[in-house]
């Protein structure tokens, strides 16, 4: 799109620009944007009974919820991200965190307690993370965990289920579990080159202040992008796959979990409501039902498309399969363990 | 998105859609009023972003300029279906996609339930506010009493509000519906009751206030299927408009 239309960097006012051929589109592509708004106003009547199917009125509301409720999640991630490339010197994190994996990958991964948000924050903070020098194992257990056992989250989970306080724990060492997991099969198995650090290049140099502000707009715009990717696949399969679909496999369970897995996949819930809805589909196990809290953190097909913005898209492609079996299997376990 | 400019009426839209909606009503069909506060904070610091990339732009011409990715013009979106479609509330269809009976939200055990039931304390009766009036319940408090202690709705006049979804082919009357929800209208959880005695036809969506008597959801007839949804023998039924917020509350203390 931005492709096609001239770079804007001149001023409008520039004597050489009365030279080019008139053929030459000079709309910027800010301008069309704005343009876009202006038909989109006018236009809003006879648009509005186009789409006013209920399949399209429904998918367009999933839509803009899902984007709606991510937003402040992202820009609180953004900020921090941004914090962190203007506040942290290049290499002081490789300086400073341990060297081995067995003691780094746990320790960022019980770091995540201390980051009160959902998913979408936490996934520019990983990417900076690693463009500041931290290990990519370290980055990523601390991206998987701290969604999932943040104070906030655990709250939420003991109000959702109350008199079970095992629920709680149960979800707290599953997905602690799950991150450290995926963070030691990640130094084994991970491989440099399916991450693109281009995505992390941003103005160095500069004041803080400049620093600041770039990275967080560009981590923003990455991210955000990707996020709306996200949203529109969720909405999409959540109109075309009715929620009744369901029912039939609750006395299954291995299908059961199966089926609560894909349903964390699909709804992308936030990780901070994840807890009510596990608790309302009580024709499931409970085991199944800490598989869905365990994998809806970690997985989900926003937090995909976030991956893909942040890290690149081989490196998403290998990462959610991975966190996805890893999930389950500690979501299973612990499960069968615990409750 | 290659110039900054470019970037900044992006930023600038994303923050404007998060200010407006942090500020109006509109924003209850898709997330819950508890999220309007972070909303307007997000919505504020975009539009700060903007007006730092703008004044950047304008002035430092060292040829110095941040590539943006073009997945970022994506981010219009949400801002253009607002203004474009303004998404309604989820409605009858969405409701139609979901069980007729989803499970009640209280994760209480039978015998928990007796015994608060017992001592009153999970479940006290229902008093009407004055004598001859209907005691207003939402449909979540009525599809757990249903389920958990019908005792107490026996022979009290309930006032329950929704929309109408129709009823399953073969089955009477139709299923006053509202979405509860947790977080977003993406987890939103369809709860029914089965209306009774309605002498019209009602049109789907049709936002109603419907007063009337629980009634026991087997019914008399054993060749009748038990009703999935618990049901309410209508006795008085109004029109009204949707109310804010379209939604109820998917947990008590939220």
């Amino acid at each position: 799109m931005a492709r096609t239309l001239p770079e804007d960097d001149q001023d409008w006012s520039d004597v050489h620009r009365r030279e080019e051929p008139p053929e030459r589109v000079t709309l910027p592509a800010w301008g069309w944007l704005g343009l876009a708004f202006v038909l989109a106003f006018y236009l809003r009547g006879p648009l509005a009974r186009l789409v006013d199917g209920p399949a399209l009125g429904t998918w367009t509301t999933i839509f803009v919820s899902i984007s709606v409720q991510a937003l402040p999640f992202l820009v609180l991630g953004v900020v921090l991200s941004g914090a962190i490339t203007a506040l942290v010197p290049p290499g002081w994190l490789a300086r400073t965190l341990p060297k081995r994996p067995l003691v780094a990958v746990p320790a960022a991964g019980l770091a995540g307690v201390a980051l009160p948000g959902c998913e979408c924050g936490a996934v520019p903070i990983a990417g900076r993370l690693t463009a500041r020098g931290a290990a990519p194992a370290a980055a990523f257990a601390f991206m998987l965990a701290a969604p999932a056992i943040n104070p906030v989250v655990l709250v939420s989970t003991a109000v959702a289920f109350p008199g079970r306080p095992e629920m709680v724990a149960a979800r707290f060492l599953a997905s602690l579990a799950t991150a450290v997991a995926v963070g030691l099969l990640w130094t084994r198995l991970g491989r440099e080159d399916w991450i693109d650090r281009t995505r992390h290049r941003t103005a160095e140099g500069g004041t803080r202040w400049r620093s600041f502000t770039q990275t967080a707009q560009h981590d923003f715009l990455h991210a955000g992008g990707w996020l709306v990717v996200g949203a529109m696949t969720a909405a999409t399969l959540q109109v075309v796959v009715p929620r009744s679909v369901l029912d039939g496999v609750a006395d299954y369970p291995a299908l059961a979990v199966a089926a609560l897995a894909g349903l964390a996949v699909v709804l992308a819930v936030c990780s901070e409501a994840d807890a009510f809805v596990a608790a309302s589909l009580t024709q499931f196990s409970l085991t199944a039902r800490l598989v869905f809290m365990v994998v809806g953190p970690v997985v989900d097909l926003k937090l995909v498309a976030l991956q893909t913005g942040v890290f690149g898209r081989r490196f998403a492609l290998r990462f959610a399969p991975l966190t996805l079996a890893v999930a389950v299997f500690f979501g299973c376990i612990v499960g069968w363990w615990l409750l | 998105m290659s110039d900054r400019r470019s970037q900044a009426a992006v930023l600038l839209l994303v923050g404007a859609m998060a200010l407006y909606l942090g500020g109006s009503d509109a924003a209850l069909a898709y997330v819950k009023a508890g999220l309007q506060p972070l909303l307007v904070a997000s919505g504020a610091i975009l539009v700060g972003l903007a007006a730092v990339a703008v004044l950047r732009h304008g002035r430092d011409q060292d040829g110095h300029e941040p590539h943006g990715p073009r997945v970022a013009w994506l981010l219009a979106l949400p801002p253009l279906a607002l203004v474009l479609i303004a998404p309604p509330a989820l409605g009858a269809f969405a409701a139609s996609r979901q069980a007729t009976k989803p499970p009640p939200t209280n994760q209480v055990s039978p015998a928990e339930a007796a015994a608060a039931s017992a001592d009153s304390g999970l479940y006290p009766p229902l008093l009407p506010p004055s004598d001859g009036a209907a005691a207003p319940l939402t449909l979540a408090e009525y599809m757990a009493r249903d389920d958990e202690a019908p005792h107490t709705l026996a022979g009290v006049r309930i006032r329950l509000v929704g929309f109408v979804t129709p009823q399953q082919p073969g089955r009477d009357g139709y299923l006053l519906t509202r979405f509860a929800l947790n977080c977003c209208a993406a987890d939103a959880t369809a709860l029914k009751v089965a209306i009774h005695g309605d002498p019209l036809p009602r049109a789907p969506d049709t936002w109603l206030e419907v007063e009337g008597r629980w009634q026991q959801r087997t019914g008399g007839d054993p060749d009748q299927p038990a009703s999935e949804a618990p049901l309410l023998l209508a006795e008085s039924i109004r029109v009204i408009e949707q109310p804010s917020p379209p939604y109820e509350s998917g947990f008590p203390t939220f």
